[in-house]
């Protein structure tokens, strides 16, 4: 089940998405957050998919690993679904929440399948810096999400044990009824929690005998240089963004 | 409770196994690390689906055709312990672990206590244990919690999956103990996969050698192990007492046999020396 879930998983390939700077990535996609969230038309919506769709295919990553995404959070979109339908809304609407989800999660998914965990860091720091003037600890936090998301498939994995171990033992998730599922559920938080602190634990005490000391600024093994193609990039989401605000504002 | 495998594959791990698991033994699975010895015995709990071939275990099949009616008797049938006992571990206290599936299936509560009790007699935990935090136990005490959590059922055929992995000498001695008296007093057959073949040379009576997803070699442990030079191709080292035989047969020409235990070893060396 869990094998699903493609996000936090990093696919080393060679393209120009790969190539771009992190920090060029991280404003692509801010930009593209507040160009889906403003964009009301469902016309304005099928264009922006048709983008991501050629941002996919730009970055050289496996389509199946991008519907392994989307297949993996299906129930939720089944539930948005059910639960608009409820409160009334019409079938544009509903389209347009599942269109704009979708390419939110696909647009976050290119980032994290193209960019390691250490430049996402990388990126992050970089976004954030203006924040050290009101004495942010900037570096720490790009730490704390960089270890975050370098965790996410590890958990993924470790958790797939656990419900093998679970299945072993005659409670299979996949084949048992509800209460089945919620047995097996619910035995998982605690192994989770449990794993998840002694790994934490484990990587702070490697991190401290290699001498890492989080107060000492960091300097970068490799420089990412800000090339034409992130600069181009960037402008056609400034670009994007700029027409549609535009557009509203003449309506 | 017989295991045979036609003709099996699967993905790009196991390649067209033909192999038999007589009843009542005590089977042995070696090969280097990525050879699919781990997905071979999760095939035997239904874990892992062949994508061709079928598993015939007593008189459940395995495939990828027809989904398993009667799984959970399977897997009560069959006792799976994984290579790292804590991640098999989702319980607050060793009672609530070894009871987990039975609560589940309703089993009355002296029944359970009764299951419990028996489980962890078998792998020498005493009944004091029934109240601790699986969490606080040593390596070796959740490795025998874990072979207890699956006893509890009382399965006919018992996998151990690298069971001495991260063990020290003493638990190594107990649980080659534990093996041996589930075989003779309770007469189960027990899959081990380990790539220690000085324990698997200790408990085991047939052996199956893996490389590259395939069986390359099979027969009884002194037949497969004394062939050191095709084990040392496959990157299976030869269990030091055999080792030891075979270097004084091809030194001195002295054929002194081989042997399970050190003991026996240093005594026909003592006879053949006095």
């Amino acid at each position: 089940m869990l094998n699903s879930m493609a996000i936090g998983r990093y696919y080393k390939a060679e393209s120009k998405i790969h190539d771009m700077n992190p920090f060029a990535k991280l404003i692509c996609i801010i930009l593209f957050v507040a160009l889906s969230m403003i964009s009301n038309d469902i016309k304005l919506n099928l264009t922006i998919s048709i983008i991501v769709i050629l941002v996919m295919g730009l970055s050289h990553v496996p389509l199946r690993l991008y519907y392994k995404t989307i297949f993996g959070m299906r129930l939720l979109i089944i539930f948005i679904i059910i639960i608009n339908f409820l409160i009334g809304a019409n079938y544009i609407e509903i389209t347009l929440l599942v269109l704009r989800l979708i390419t939110l999660v696909l647009y976050t998914s290119i980032l994290t399948l193209t960019t390691p965990p250490s430049e996402i860091a990388y990126g992050l720091e970089q976004l954030l810096s203006p924040l050290k003037i009101i004495k942010l600890p900037v570096s720490k936090l790009a730490l704390s999400i960089s270890l975050a998301l370098r965790f996410i498939p590890t958990i993924i994995d470790q958790s797939n044990r656990i419900l093998k171990a679970q299945a072993s033992r005659g409670i299979d998730f996949q084949n048992s009824d509800i209460k089945g599922k919620l047995v097996a559920v619910k035995s998982l938080l605690l192994p989770m929690f449990v794993l998840s602190f002694k790994r934490a634990e484990d990587l702070g005490e490697a991190m401290e005998v290699r001498l890492y000391n989080i107060d000492k600024p960091r300097t970068n093994y490799r420089v990412n240089r800000w090339r034409f193609f992130d600069t181009y990039i960037v402008v056609m989401h400034l670009a994007m963004l700029t027409v549609v605000i535009a557009r509203m504002i003449i309506k | 409770m017989e295991i045979k495998f036609n003709d099996v594959s699967y993905k790009t791990i196991l390649k067209n196994i033909d192999i038999k698991f007589l009843d009542g033994q005590i089977i042995g699975l070696t090969g280097s690390s990525g050879s699919g010895k781990t997905t071979l015995v999760e095939m035997i709990d239904a874990l892992v689906l062949p994508t061709s071939g079928n598993v015939l275990i007593g008189n459940y099949k395995v495939d990828n055709k027809v989904k398993l009616k009667n799984i959970n008797d399977l897997r009560f049938n069959v006792g799976l312990v994984f290579e790292n006992s804590e991640e098999q571990i989702f319980n607050t206290t060793v009672y609530n672990e070894i009871s987990f599936g039975m609560r589940y299936f309703k089993y009355k509560t002296d029944q359970i206590e009764k299951h419990v009790k028996d489980s962890l007699n078998m792998v020498g935990l005493s009944e004091d244990y029934m109240h601790k935090n699986p969490f606080n136990l040593s390596h070796g005490e959740t490795k025998k919690l874990a072979i207890a959590s699956v006893l509890a059922f009382n399965p006919e055929i018992l996998i151990l999956d690298e069971p001495v992995v991260a063990l020290d000498n003493r638990s190594k001695k107990n649980l080659i103990k534990i093996i041996r008296a589930l075989k003779a007093r309770y007469n189960k057959t027990i899959i081990i996969v380990s790539q220690d073949t000085d324990f698997l040379h200790k408990v085991v009576d047939y052996v199956f050698v893996m490389a590259d997803g395939q069986i390359v070699m099979e027969g009884t442990k002194y037949d497969v192990f004394a062939k050191e030079a095709e084990l040392l191709n496959y990157n299976v080292k030869t269990p030091q007492l055999i080792a030891f035989s075979n270097l004084v047969l091809a030194k001195k020409g002295i054929k002194i046999g081989y042997r399970d235990e050190i003991n026996d070893l240093i005594k026909d060396v003592y006879r053949y020396v006095k």
